[in-house]
């Protein structure tokens, strides 16, 4: 797919059919799309699909097992995932993305300061405090402690402030109440205009479809639909979603 | 007072080793993950590299260098590379394994490498031991206990501080949590492990090098102990706390002393207690620190999900006919077995074989506990010793036959094994093996120590049964009764596995959570397998015992049962069948170790099946069990096409 306007940047993010699986279990079958440079991009599917897995492969979480992966126009196929994230890609992984046995602090600092000065890295802690006072607040506490709302915040803060090229989102509204959400999607906005791409994971599909400008569709480990947001109806993704996730072989 | 304080002042400096070696241990767990039992062999490998090198003649100093400063380090990079790097996400079990494997490999090298003669009177690091360089009311301070403690006290100060409030520190304590979520942040994981990795082995290097004056002379099995008291410090600070570590280390060293001073002398219990005393420790914490529970049980990186899922296990996947195949083949092949063992097998093979039988029974009980309830306990050895002293005894005085003998130790055992698994039992997994790993020690120091268990090292003898007129004293028909044991021992694990405990232990496995909510009581089914296992075990160890006729507490001590575990879990400790081989495999390897190589090479055994521990982190499923499947998956499926086909959520 190739996306308008998107000529001049390398793609942000680029799987060129890619294969993945876990130990003898397959979970995607050559996968190839791009996410165009400041564009964001959501990736819907049914429970099974292999949302996440893209997610874990694209930051190196999970090993490719076929094709290539480039990041900015540069081949990480089989790089660890802190050399790509130090090429400025971020991932807020699913459930619990901060370390709950650290406090808030620790969990800003640890970031920071692995990708900036340490003048720069307390910069950049009052400028995470600033735009949500509520860690502020909260600073020393463990973040396990706090709010599953709150959590997805402080994940978010550390993107924020200092922005990445890629940000790599799963399934952050998971659970939330609908005023989080639209807090975390205010957030993602925010992240979107300081000039990052966005790769989306999603359930909840028109959250997913007022940001996103291109959706990829997949199914059963399968990419199956990879078109602009515009040419898809709410109810294409309705019916798309609707189709229960394959079961599991059993005939073994 | 002066007496207390005259007993309490020479335990600090044992205290402050306890402390120097919880804090490594807290360090490691904190950071990998990994609660490392090869802690003591790392201080011990250190302490023997000191003392080859001192008394070959180098200045103190080089020698510390080299043993302490690069090689322990070195080591820590060694492990780490080449073992606890991969066991990161893995279950509690498979990481204890590994640690028991490289607890048992690291002396076996050494003696290889250093060679087994005794060395006396380790020198000393620092200040020398026979100076007195000040008096405490009227206490003698000597050099080797002022060095060790402003050795621990700098060592502590500093790695506390470090440890919260330095960016590497900070770093250490987030791989704690998760690794992944390290590399999420761009730091790279491996790196920041390796560290924390060297920086605990220097510790254990430290601790090793300072405490070995104390001991008349080296031997490994002296640092195995003192990691008992190096994890009740750990406990005392939660596993978290490092200055809380440091206080329980101290005060542990202190409280031991000061018991031995007041305890009179020259008897069994007093002489034991001192080894025994961190169990002591260590159980009263269990039971009183409600925060210590709850951390040990803990498994809880977010990115858990990214680790494929365990392999399962070959029967599974089996296609009827090949299992037919089998079935056919197993029953010809045991109906052979036997029928040889009774005629053309000489007589010394049919006792090595039947040796291995009775051993098979106590490898049973560790895959009735391990395999098929996911629980791990590092006594095993000292519940067949618990088993063959009640049938030793009761044949000696009530002149009960060792038929009846059998039975009663199972029973006895399993009663043991109760009393040791319930303050541990709400916790499971590490505690447990924590618990069990002390109480083991317990036994080894006291209680198979009276004449009215094991007689210690003189031992009790076990005549072979009768049954009426069968007299089973020949070799062979003892082999037959064997046999007949070990059939009921598989039918009752059979049975379980297929009955309704069975499916409740599956259940518990996948999630105690999950198992409660549909009403199963976890601690009452694991109690009720952990003692199931401990009666096999029992029986076991009585039918071992009485095939040998003589048995000492040395057959039976916690080393015999570190090693137990290690060989089950590599051979296959998920299957009947796995016991089976385990016994053979041990028994075999053992008599061609010691019959047929030089004694030099006494410890290549325990290589190998330490080897073996690092071979299951890879194949937690077991050796011969991964040989099955592969074969299975390739000879009879055509290279795994299917396996390939199918798609995980």
């Amino acid at each position: 797919m190739s996306a308008p306007g998107a000529e001049a940047l390398p793609a942000a993010l680029q799987f060129e059919h890619v294969d993945a699986a876990y130990g003898r279990f397959r979970a995607l079958f050559d996968v190839s799309f791009t996410v165009p440079s400041g564009s964001v991009t959501a990736l819907l599917g049914p429970n099974g699909a292999g949302k996440s897995t893209v997610a874990r492969v694209a930051t190196g979480l999970v090993p490719s097992t076929a094709g290539r992966i480039l990041v900015s126009g540069r081949d990480v196929t089989h790089q660890p995932a802190w050399k790509i994230t130090r090429l400025g890609v971020a991932h807020a992984p699913e459930g619990r993305p901060v370390f709950a046995s650290l406090d808030v602090e620790d969990n800003l600092r640890l970031t920071f300061l692995s990708q900036l000065s340490r003048k720069e890295a307390a910069d950049a802690l009052e400028r995470a405090y600033a735009r949500f006072p509520r860690l502020a607040e909260r600073r020393s506490q463990l973040a396990g402690t706090l709010s599953g709302g709150e959590q997805r915040m402080l994940a978010l803060a550390r993107v924020l402030v200092v922005p990445p090229r890629l940000l790599v989102v799963d399934e952050l509204t998971l659970g939330l109440a609908p005023r989080m959400v639209d807090e975390v999607y205010r957030a993602l906005r925010d992240i979107r205009d300081a000039g990052t791409s966005l790769l989306v994971v999603e359930q909840q599909i028109p959250r997913a479809l007022e940001l996103a400008e291109f959706v990829l569709v997949l199914r059963k480990g399968r990419l199956v639909q990879a078109r602009p947001a515009s040419e898809l109806s709410a109810g294409l993704a309705e019916e798309i979603l609707s189709v229960p996730a394959a079961p599991v072989d059993g005939s073994s | 007072m002066s007496q207390f304080l005259s007993y309490a002042i020479p335990g600090l400096p044992y205290g402050c080793v306890f402390a120097l070696l919880g804090m490594g241990l807290v360090l490691t767990y904190q950071t990998s993950a990994v609660f490392n039992l090869a802690f003591g062999a790392q201080a011990y490998a250190s302490a023997l590299v000191f003392y080859v090198c001192v008394s070959d003649g180098w200045p103190t100093w080089a020698a510390f260098l080299v043993s302490v400063v690069f090689g322990a380090p070195l080591l820590g990079v060694v492990i780490d590379l080449g073992l606890f790097r991969f066991v990161r996400s893995r279950p509690v079990l498979v990481k204890l394994v590994a640690a028991l494997g490289l607890l048992i490999v690291i002396p076996a090298v050494l003696q290889v490498a250093f060679g087994t003669s005794n060395r006396y009177s380790p020198p000393s690091l620092w200040l020398s031991p026979s100076t007195v360089y000040f008096r405490v009311l009227g206490d003698p301070i000597n050099g080797g206990e002022l060095s060790t403690v402003i050795v621990t006290a700098a060592v502590a100060l500093l790695l506390s501080l470090m440890f919260h409030f330095t960016q590497t520190g900070l770093r250490m304590r987030a791989m704690a949590e998760s690794p992944r979520m390290v590399q999420l942040a761009g730091l790279s994981a491996e790196r920041v492990g390796m560290t924390s990795w060297m920086l605990s082995s220097f510790l254990a290097g430290l601790a090793g090098v300072i405490i070995a004056p104390v001991f008349g002379s080296l031997q490994s099995l002296n640092f195995t102990q003192l990691l008992v008291a190096a994890v009740a410090a750990a406990a005392a600070g939660s596993l978290v706390s490092l200055p809380y570590t440091f206080l329980g280390g101290v005060i542990l060293g202190i409280l031991e002393e000061v018991l031995g001073g007041y305890l009179p002398s020259g008897n069994v219990l007093s002489s034991g207690l001192r080894p025994g005393f961190p169990f002591i420790v260590l159980l009263a914490l269990l039971l009183f620190l409600p925060g210590l529970r709850r951390r040990w049980g803990r498994t809880d990186d977010p990115l858990a999900a990214c680790d494929p899922p365990p392999a399962p296990i070959a029967s599974t996947m089996r296609d009827p006919a090949l299992y037919r195949a089998t079935r056919i083949g197993t029953t010809v092949f045991v109906i052979a077995f036997v029928l040889s063992c009774l005629t053309w097998i000489t007589d010394n093979w049919v006792f090595t074989l039947s040796q291995a039988l009775a051993l098979s029974i106590v490898f049973l009980s560790l895959v009735l506990l391990t395999g098929m309830s996911g629980q791990i306990s590092l006594c095993q050895a000292a519940f067949a010793g618990v088993g063959a002293f009640t049938a030793g005894q009761l044949a000696m005085h009530f002149n009960l036959s060792i038929l009846v003998g059998i039975v009663a130790a199972g029973v006895v055992a399993a009663l043991v094994g109760v009393v040791v698994a319930l303050p541990a039992l709400r916790v499971g997994g590490l505690a447990l093996a924590l618990a069990t790993l002390a109480f083991g020690l317990l036994a080894d120091n006291i209680g198979f120590q009276f004449s009215w268990s094991l007689n210690g090292d003189s031992g009790i003898s076990l005549p072979r049964p009768t049954l009426g007129p069968i007299n089973f004293s020949s070799d062979r028909s003892f082999f037959l009764l064997i046999i007949v044991v070990l059939a009921i021992c598989i039918a009752i694990v059979e049975a379980i596995r297929r009955g309704t405990t069975g499916r409740q232990l599956a259940a518990l496995r996948g999630s105690e959570l999950a198992a409660a909510s549909i009403g199963i009581n976890p601690a009452r089914t694991k109690i009720g397998v952990f003692a199931l296992s401990a009666g096999l075990a029992g029986v076991g160890g009585a039918l071992y015992g009485s095939l040998d006729s003589s048995v000492s507490a040395s057959d039976f001590n916690t080393l015999v049962s570190l090693v137990f575990v290690v060989v089950v879990a590599t051979v296959g400790v998920y299957t009947v069948e796995g016991a089976i081989e385990a016994g053979l495999a041990y028994v075999l390897l053992n008599n061609l170790v010691t019959s047929s190589l030089p004694s030099s090479w006494a410890s290549l055994l325990e290589i190998v099946f330490g080897a073996g521990a690092v071979v299951y982190v890879l194949h937690p499923e077991g050796v011969i069990e991964y040989l099955k499947r592969f074969a299975i998956e390739h000879l009879v499926r055509g290279g795994g096409e299917r396996a390939e086909a199918e798609v995980l959520a």
